[in-house]
C-alpha cells in the first residue's frame, strides 16, 4: 500500500526570510497502513539544493541519533506532519526535498519542489 | 535449473520457492539433461503434468512438479523414497506412463530465516520488539547467575530507569510469548564528571533484560549472515559467530576495524575514526560520555540497529551500538567496558 509523502513549500521567497516547510505523510487508502520510522521522536530530513544538484542546506547535516525503529499504523485518511524552516542566504533557484529515513535501504522521499529566492 | 520452465514449475502451497531458478535446489539424483526425449506427444505430456501437479503435489513429501521440455517428461521432486513411491503409484492410477515420469529426490524448499525472524536459541544481532519499537538484541550475558541479554538503554520503555520493559522476538504478533523483561537501566544524571552543562549523561546507552523461564539463549553467540563479506545488506541468517571474549578497552585504535550485526543492515563493518568522545544525542538533552565512532563510505547502520553487538576483527565483543548519522555511514557504540562499569560485571562467553 502506497502512502503519499509530500513537501509543502512556497515557490518564491527572499534572502533572509524563513521558508516554512511542511512534510506530510498521508494514507489515501481505505485500509490502515503500517509505516516504519527512525527514532522515538520521528526523524525527518529536508535538503535544499541548487539547480546543479549541490546541496546548500541539510536539516540533519550533523549529529548522531538513536537507531531505534518506530512502527506506526496510519488510519485511513490519516496524515502525519512535520515542520521546519530554512533561511536562504543567497538568491537563486533552489530545489527542496523531504526525506523520512526508515529500515528500507532507501529512505522515503518527497518529489522535489522548486523555490526561487530573490534579493 | 534454467531448463525448467518457470511457468510450469509448481510447488506445494505449504512451501515457498526461494530463487527457484537458481541453484538452491540440490538434486540427489543425476540431472536428466542427457536423457533422450520421451516418445509421447508434448501436448499429452503437458496434460499428464497438469494431472500430476494437481494430484501429486497434494501428497506428503512432494516438493515440486515440472514439465521438462528438454526431456519431454513430467518431473516430480520429492523429499524421500516413501514420497517417491506414492508419486509413482499415483501416476499409475492416473494413467501416466512410467517412461514419461521422472521422480527425483531433493531437499525441501523453505523460507530463508533472517535476522527479523524468530530465532531459537536467542543470539546477538536478531530483532527484538517492545511497545511500538524494534531494536536489535546486543549480546547474551549472565549477571549474578541470571540469564540475560543486553541492548540499548533507549530500547526500553524509557531511556534510563527500570520500567520492566517486556520484550518479544521477533514481534509480539509472531510469537506472543515474551522472551524477557528489563531489569537494569541506570538513570541518566547531571553533574557527573565529563557531562556537558545542561545535559544528562551516562557512559553507556545500555540496559539489561532477564530472560523469562523457558526461553533458550546461546551465550557467546552472535548472528552470522550468509554474506561472504560485510556491508552487503544481507539479513539471511547462516549460523552464528562465537565470541572470543569481551574486549574491555574504552579507547580503540584509530583505523581499527569494527563489525556489527543488526536486524536492519545485517553484518556491517567500518573503521574507528574517533574514540572516547562525548556525543550529544540528536533531538535529546542526553550526552553519552566516552563513546566510539565508526565510519565507512557505505551504509553501516539503519533504523532498528540500536542495541546491535559491536565486535572486533578477532570476534571479541567490543560494545553496544546505539546510534548513527542520518545517512547511515557513521555509527556510535558504547564500549563494553562502560557497559560493565554501569551494569556490573557480565559473563559474555561460556
Amino acid at each position: 500500500m502506497t502512502l503519499e509523502f509530500t513537501l509543502s513549500a512556497p515557490t518564491r521567497s527572499r534572502v533572509g526570510a524563513t521558508v516554512f516547510l511542511i512534510l506530510r505523510l498521508r494514507n489515501p487508502s481505505h485500509r490502515p497502513v503500517e509505516a516504519h520510522f527512525l527514532g522515538r521522536t520521528i526523524v525527518f530530513d529536508i535538503v535544499a539544493a541548487r539547480a546543479d544538484g549541490s546541496i546548500v542546506w541539510r536539516r540533519l547535516a550533523k549529529g548522531a541519533g538513536p537507531s531505534i525503529l518506530q512502527i506506526r499504523t496510519l488510519a485511513p485518511g490519516e496524515t502525519m506532519e512535520w515542520r521546519d524552516g530554512w533561511q536562504p542566504r543567497e538568491p537563486g533557484h533552489y530545489r527542496l526535498q523531504g526525506i523520512l529515513p526508515s529500515d528500507e535501504p532507501e529512505p522515503r522521499r518527497t518529489p522535489w519542489r522548486t523555490l526561487t529566492v530573490t534579493p | 535449473m534454467s531448463r525448467l520452465n518457470p511457468l510450469r514449475l509448481i510447488v506445494p502451497a505449504a512451501l515457498v520457492v526461494v530463487a527457484a531458478c537458481q541453484d538452491t535446489i540440490t538434486p540427489t539424483a543425476p540431472v536428466a539433461a542427457r536423457v533422450t526425449p520421451s516418445a509421447y506427444a508434448p501436448q499429452q505430456v503437458q496434460r499428464w503434468f497438469d494431472l500430476m501437479a494437481r494430484e501429486g503435489l497434494a501428497l506428503r513429501g512432494t516438493v515440486l512438479a515440472d514439465y521438462d521440455e528438454t526431456t519431454n517428461r513430467v518431473v516430480v521432486g520429492v523429499e524421500h523414497a516413501a514420497a517417491a513411491a506414492s508419486v509413482r503409484a499415483l501416476a499409475a492410477r492416473l494413467g501416466v506412463p512410467a517412461a514419461a515420469l521422472v521422480v527425483r529426490e531433493m531437499e525441501p524448499i523453505r523460507f530463508a530465516t533472517t535476522l527479523r525472524d524468530r530465532v531459537d536459541p536467542r543470539i546477538g544481532g536478531i530483532q527484538i520488539h517492545f511497545g511500538n519499537f524494534l531494536c536489535s538484541m546486543g549480546f547474551n550475558a549472565v549477571d549474578g547467575g541470571q540469564a540475560s541479554f543486553v541492548t540499548a538503554s533507549h530500547c526500553t520503555d524509557k531511556q534510563g530507569g527500570v520500567e520492566g520493559t517486556v520484550y518479544y522476538q521477533p514481534l509480539q504478533s509472531v510469537d506472543g510469548v515474551s522472551i524477557g523483561t528489563e531489569v537494569e537501566d541506570p538513570p541518566y544524571r547531571r553533574n557527573i564528571a565529563g557531562c556537558p552543562h545542561g545535559k544528562k549523561c551516562r557512559h553507556s546507552d545500555a540496559s539489561r533484560a532477564a530472560y523469562n523461564t523457558g526461553i533458550n539463549s546461546a551465550l557467546g553467540q552472535i548472528a552470522r549472515t550468509d554474506a561472504a563479506g560485510p556491508n552487503t545488506g544481507s539479513l539471511v541468517l547462516n549460523g552464528s559467530i562465537t565470541l572470543s571474549g569481551g574486549d574491555l578497552r574504552d579507547h580503540f585504535g584509530i583505523g581499527e576495524t569494527m563489525n556489527k550485526v543488526g536486524r536492519t543492515t545485517g553484518w556491517t563493518q567500518g573503521q574507528v575514526t574517533m574514540t572516547c568522545v562525548t556525543v550529544n544525542v540528536s533531538g535529546t538533552n542526553i550526552s553519552q560520555i566516552c563513546q566510539t565512532i565508526v565510519e565507512n563510505s557505505v551504509q553501516i547502520v539503519g533504523a532498528g540497529d540500536s542495541g546491535s553487538p559491536v565486535y572486533t576483527s578477532g570476534n571479541a565483543l567490543a560494545g553496544v551500538l546505539w546510534g548513527g548519522n542520518s545517512s547511515g555511514t557513521l555509527l556510535v557504540f558504547s564500549p563494553l567496558k562502560n557497559v560493565e562499569d554501569e551494569l556490573g560485571p557480565l559473563q559474555v562467553t561460556p
